[in-house]
């Protein structure tokens, strides 16, 4: 007998619910007034903020409700699909490391590392518009796959070593990232850490003018679609999946699959490298991060919750980054914290990546016992 | 203009280097104990920084310091209770999990810190107990070296005193033995009757308590409030400092010091020319370097 929270899509749909349903009964319970005369009036305005708060939070990216009337919301829409954009990427990068078996976690030095690269040769004119973009995304990959080669490399040596080579890795292209920035493209004439302007020629095309949602989200879906197919559809793909699920085979089997093990890293390291330089040429048209914005520690949830199969990467995204609208909107309006996002998401990752949990060997001898008893 | 020899020859610069080197020395011995019973200890950084929260919000509750170093501690313990379930006992990926668990610790203080003061960024409203200076009047005539070491935090001191309790711990008692059986060999454990997750669950309780001082000296000693994510990377830092130090007391020691000294030489270095971004990756590309090499030296072999 198969648990039905064995089928993968249940499985996930269900923690979500429970995420999010452990986030509403913590908001319930932080709102309780304990000065109140009378406990259950205290609790009944207690549930009734908590339900505008979460009204606002699972809606907002998509409907603004003014004076009793429902508009479609395409400020919050636009900042909905130009956040899932990053998050596609990192999420595919990671997707595809983990499919190998290897956890590179250097996503996040290499999406800073690549916008860094990106945004020094985005301030530089003249060039011909299409042929600047196309350099910029150039440079972003090639530094984000550079970023990759030392952690490839030590998964290379020794299984798992490629963790803490990684975790270095970030602090690296962050320190080295600011310092590039300041020495060589920043903004004099302003306060706060920033680049001057990136050059007219280097904006990407824009949707929506007013909200600038830019057309990253569409190059994304994209290549869910492509990293889909070479992992699902090739000779090539399939290698990997071997490799990733009996790793003692790589080591034995020769040198074709070790070169495997640092291709994929390095495809890894160009797809995020790319990943923030949308928001930087799309969005701000500056580069002016002044801390790591976390997208590569995003993608680690992203390919977690799509299984790590890149055809559901884009759907774990645009998860993702539509609970981070949604809670940014919340947190602007009522009392309650945005970094709520942050208790789901860990709920979440620590569940899911549980995977004997909640399905039919996780329960107890004689729970199991038991319903063998019902269903014979 | 700030000379490098002006540092070089100022006591505080090293008296500096002893105070930060206090949250890194904790963490780092809990992943170097982590480390030897073959888990890495990533969730470091979250229980460090869950450990400051509730250390300040018990203390200002209770307006008592022990109090706020138990409720410190015990959310240390509490999290690395989660963190056992989890991966040993429910085979989770141990490093996932433990990312998951830095991700509730963010966001949870973040939330609780609104709904217990009211704010959004930190607890200086709140009134909480701080760690005392401790004065030596023996150290007060020693020249130069008495400046540095004296009028340090008593956690700074306790730190010191963790390095030689954990070389002790491992060196000297059957649990330090049984401790490198399971990192080194589990199946060699287990054919001599240990209990391997047992033992792993202990390391990671262990591990996580010393975090768990090293949470709690940063926001109840030197500083007395909690801001949010204020350990800024020194879970992940101490997780360097041991993969840098090996798996010996003294290495890690030396280590964390090393990340100090960077750590301190950036703070003085911020009214001189030399850009801090470059003195502090130093100790990242050190420790980058000394793990390749040893990969390839250990490859070769």
């Amino acid at each position: 007998m198969k648990s039905i929270l064995s089928i993968r899509g249940v499985r996930v749909l269900t923690i979500i619910l429970l995420s999010l349903s452990v986030a509403y009964l913590l908001t319930v319970f932080s709102h309780i007034d304990f000065k109140t005369d009378s406990f259950f009036d205290g609790l009944s305005s207690a549930f009734g903020r908590t339900n505008d708060a979460f009204f606002l939070f699972l809606t907002s990216p998509l409907i603004r409700v003014l004076s009793g009337e429902i508009h479609f919301n395409m400020m919050s829409f636009s900042q909905w699909l130009n956040q899932t954009t990053p998050l596609i990427f990192t999420g595919l990068a990671i997707s595809l490391v983990f499919n190998i078996g290897v956890l590179n976690l250097g996503a996040e030095g290499q999406m800073f590392a690549g916008a860094v690269a990106g945004s020094c040769i985005a301030v530089f004119t003249p060039l011909p518009d299409l042929i600047h973009i196309l350099l910029i995304f150039l440079v972003s990959a090639i530094t984000g796959a550079l970023w990759s080669v030392l952690p490839a490399y030590a998964s290379y040596k020794k299984r798992n070593s490629e963790i803490l080579v990684s975790l270095m890795m970030n602090y690296l292209a962050f320190y080295l990232g600011i310092y590039v920035i300041k020495r060589f493209i920043r903004d004099e004439t302003s306060g706060a850490l920033m680049s001057i302007k990136f050059a007219p020629s280097s904006a990407f095309p824009l949707i929506n003018e007013r909200y600038k949602l830019h057309v990253g989200f569409i190059f994304a879906i994209l290549l869910a679609l492509i990293v889909w197919y070479l992992l699902k559809k090739t000779r090539w793909g399939l290698k990997i999946k071997m490799i990733g699920s009996n790793p003692q085979f790589a080591e034995y089997s020769g040198i074709h699959n070790k070169r495997a093990l640092i291709n994929v890293q390095l495809i890894s390291g160009a797809i995020a490298g790319t990943a923030g330089i949308f928001e930087l040429i799309g969005f701000h048209g500056r580069f002016l991060w002044s801390s790591s914005p976390g997208y590569g520690w995003d993608g680690i949830i992203v390919a977690i919750m799509a299984s790590k199969n890149p055809i559901y990467v884009p759907l774990s995204a645009a998860f993702l980054a539509y609970i981070r609208v949604g809670a940014q909107n919340m947190g602007r309006y009522t009392d309650v914290s945005p970094d709520l996002v942050k208790i789901i998401q860990a709920i979440i990752i620590i569940f899911l990546t549980t995977e004997g949990l909640f399905t039919s060997e996780s329960f107890h001898p004689s729970f199991r016992k038991l319903r063998g008893h019902f269903h014979g | 203009m700030v000379n490098l020899l002006d540092i070089l020859m100022n006591p505080s610069f090293y008296a500096t280097i002893i105070r930060v080197s206090t949250p890194l020395l904790f963490a780092s011995m809990g992943a170097l104990i982590a480390a030897l019973a073959g888990t890495p200890n990533v969730a470091l950084e979250g229980i460090m920084l869950f450990s400051a929260f509730s250390g300040t919000i018990v203390s200002a509750l209770s307006q008592s310091l022990f109090m706020g170093l138990l409720g410190g501690l015990a959310s240390a313990l509490m999290l690395s209770v989660i963190l056992c379930i989890f991966s040993l006992k429910y085979k989770a990926n141990i490093i996932l999990t433990a990312i998951g668990i830095n991700i509730l610790s963010s966001g949870l203080t973040v939330f609780l810190l609104s709904a217990v003061s009211g704010q959004k960024g930190n607890t200086s409203s709140l009134q909480s107990a701080v760690f005392p200076q401790i004065h030596f009047e023996f150290l007060e005539k020693l020249p130069f070296f008495g400046e540095i070491l004296n009028n340090q935090n008593a956690l700074t001191y306790c730190a010191y005193i963790s390095v030689f309790v954990v070389y002790l711990l491992i060196r000297k008692t059957p649990f330090g033995t049984h401790l490198k059986a399971v990192g080194e060999n589990p199946d060699a454990a287990i054919s001599v009757g240990l209990s391997v997750n047992k033992i792993k669950a202990i390391a990671l309780m262990i591990s996580g308590l010393l975090a768990g001082l090293g949470g709690i000296f940063l926001s109840m000693g030197y500083i007395s409030w909690f801001t949010r994510d204020m350990t800024g990377g020194r879970g992940w830092i101490a997780l360097a400092a041991q993969a840098l130090g090996g798996k010996s007391v003294i290495g890690v020691t030396l280590s964390s010091l090393l990340f100090s000294t960077g750590e301190s030489l950036s703070y003085s270095l911020q009214m001189a020319d030399i850009p801090n971004e470059l003195v502090q990756s130093i100790p990242f590309i050190i420790t980058i370097v000394v793990l390749l090499v040893y990969l390839k030296v250990s490859d070769s072999r």
